[in-house]
């Protein structure tokens, strides 16, 4: 199992992401930029402490001046040019000690989804965001990042492939439980382990699947991760509990049965 | 020649040549130079820019040839562009790969030579990683990249992995002061030792630790080294440790004793 140790020993705040909003704009022709409102005043930082945003995807950033906590303002220009507009993007936003003499982060908010890429009706959030790209003969791929939301891009090759996720169960037969096992497998066999720990982005991905996963089998517990065994079996009842709640084999069967 | 960039056309076919090198059973065949001139392979660029055929004794002189050259370019539109950094590595291909005694090439993977489209993995070009660090720190970065041509590296690997270090001046230049020997005009020995602590693999990690709490983007190369725990010790500058030491006075016999060992450095 992985573990890695996270420093907090200088007392860094937290900044809550009901304190930023951010919003990703498309600019014909060009890489999408953003537009940001902070709000940091009530935080009890120092007022000349200098404000940073980070757009990131995986250990790519892209970063921006934002002024001060007590007079924060983006620059001209907030264009991504350095990150890949097929990839989802995520921000930080960072408050730093404003001697200089450390380095250190005052404040910080980490794995900020811009909107207009995460919440679902109603206010569920999704686990995945779809996307559609030329994959040449690939039918579809899912990529799992670092931090934020796990992207499945469909191939746009593919007659309303992005509909056809949603709506046809062929493909959703064939898609959704090998998701759903490449995800699981990837977070309790790799990930850390304390994935909804405190020190946490408390919504990071890993944690929201687990939830997902527990809530489908009905029960809190995980799988010991140093049993392959307890892990495969563990996976296969979560596949087995969404299969049974989609009816995605009798929905299958129906539409194949139909001459479709 | 005048700097085109290859198209979908010309990449495949310089796909194609380097699958063929890796067949052993595979006669060697000639460089296919002319995909970098040919209208059916290339295209032509807005910006005109003369290129020769050097000889660089590493890199670093790879890098600094190329920066003034290509500073009369768009530098957003050719960061990104597959086609312009994949015909330079082609065009350099006999120096990033040469005839070996055997008279054989023997590439390294794709990625190397072709700028994978995927922006995750666009560090491992050996031509556009070279250039972007060079521009940005011109001899900090001789560190990296003092390696003969056709050779990577693990501390070009580790470090250009997290490609946010290209914008953290003060962590690259902790990483020249800990892994660069200036008698030797190479790196450290030991530095790049994938499994032993203080290494640049560690570097990357330890630091990442301390993203979370502190600005990297922003501290000097003195606030990094000082952030640094004693794992890296064995690297730092012995005038360097001579300062830690009087910082720190041993509180025991072994201690003494315990300190005097971790001093060496290299």
């Amino acid at each position: 199992m992985k573990v890695q140790r996270r420093f907090n020993y200088t007392g860094r705040g937290k900044i809550k992401k009901s304190d930023v909003d951010i919003a990703l704009v498309e600019q014909p022709g060009m890489p999408p930029k953003f537009e940001a409102s902070l709000r940091l005043s009530g935080l009890g930082l120092p007022g000349n402490a200098p404000v940073f945003i980070e757009a990131y995807q995986s250990e790519i950033i892209e970063r921006f001046e934002c002024g001060t906590v007590e007079n924060p303002r983006l620059p001209g220009d907030t264009t991504l040019w350095s990150l890949d507009d097929t990839r989802p993007v995520r921000f930080r936003v960072k408050v730093a000690d404003p001697s200089g003499d450390n380095g250190r982060l005052l404040a910080a908010a980490f794995s900020i989804t811009p909107h207009g890429d995460e919440p679902g009706e109603e206010g569920r959030e999704s686990l995945v965001t779809v996307r559609t790209a030329d994959l040449g003969n690939t039918p579809y791929k899912l990529e799992i990042p670092d931090s934020g939301m796990i992207q499945l891009t469909a191939n746009s090759r593919i007659p309303y492939a992005k509909d056809r996720l949603v709506q046809d169960p062929v493909f959703q037969s064939l898609v959704f439980p090998a998701i759903i096992r490449g995800v699981l497998y990837r977070i309790l066999l790799w990930e850390d382990g304390d994935a909804c720990d405190e020190d946490t982005d408390e919504e990071s991905w890993q944690c929201r699947w687990l939830n997902f996963a527990k809530r489908l089998r009905g029960d809190d517990s995980e799988p010991d991760r140093q049993n392959i065994d307890a892990i495969d079996s563990w996976i296969e009842d979560v596949v087995r509990a969404f299969s049974e709640t989609h009816r995605i084999t009798d929905r299958l069967v129906e539409k194949l049965g139909g001459g479709q | 020649m005048k700097l085109r960039r290859l198209n979908r056309q010309g990449i495949k076919k310089f796909e194609e040549y380097l699958d063929r090198l890796r067949n052993p059973g595979q006669k060697q065949e000639p460089l296919p130079l002319r995909l970098l001139d040919d209208p059916e392979t290339s295209e032509a660029l807005p910006w005109d820019v003369e290129l020769e055929q050097k000889n660089f004794q590493n890199r670093y002189e790879l890098g600094r040839y190329l920066v003034p050259l290509l500073e009369q370019c768009d530098q957003r539109k050719i960061n990104f562009d597959q086609g312009l950094w994949t015909w330079l590595a082609l065009f350099f291909f006999d120096q990033l790969c040469p005839e070996g005694p055997d008279g054989k090439r023997k590439p390294d993977a794709n990625e190397n030579y072709i700028l994978n489209p995927d922006r995750r993995r666009q560090y491992r070009h050996a031509v556009r990683t070279t250039f972007l660090f060079v521009r940005e720190y011109g001899e900090d970065v001789f560190f990296m990249f003092c390696s003969p041509a056709h050779k990577r590296g693990q501390i070009t690997e580790d470090i250009s992995a997290r490609q946010y270090f290209l914008g953290c001046r003060g962590v690259i230049e902790a990483a020249g002061h800990l892994y660069y020997d200036p008698l030797r005009n190479s790196p450290k020995r030991g530095a790049a030792a994938k499994y032993r602590s203080g290494t640049v693999r560690r570097f990357g990690i330890v630091l990442k630790q301390f993203e979370r709490t502190y600005d990297l983007f922003s501290l000097s190369r003195q606030q990094v080294l000082e952030l640094l725990p004693r794992e890296f010790d064995r690297f730092r500058v012995e005038e360097e440790m001579k300062e830690e030491e009087k910082k720190r006075p041993p509180s025991s016999f072994l201690g003494r004793i315990f300190r005097r060992r971790t001093s060496v450095t290299g």
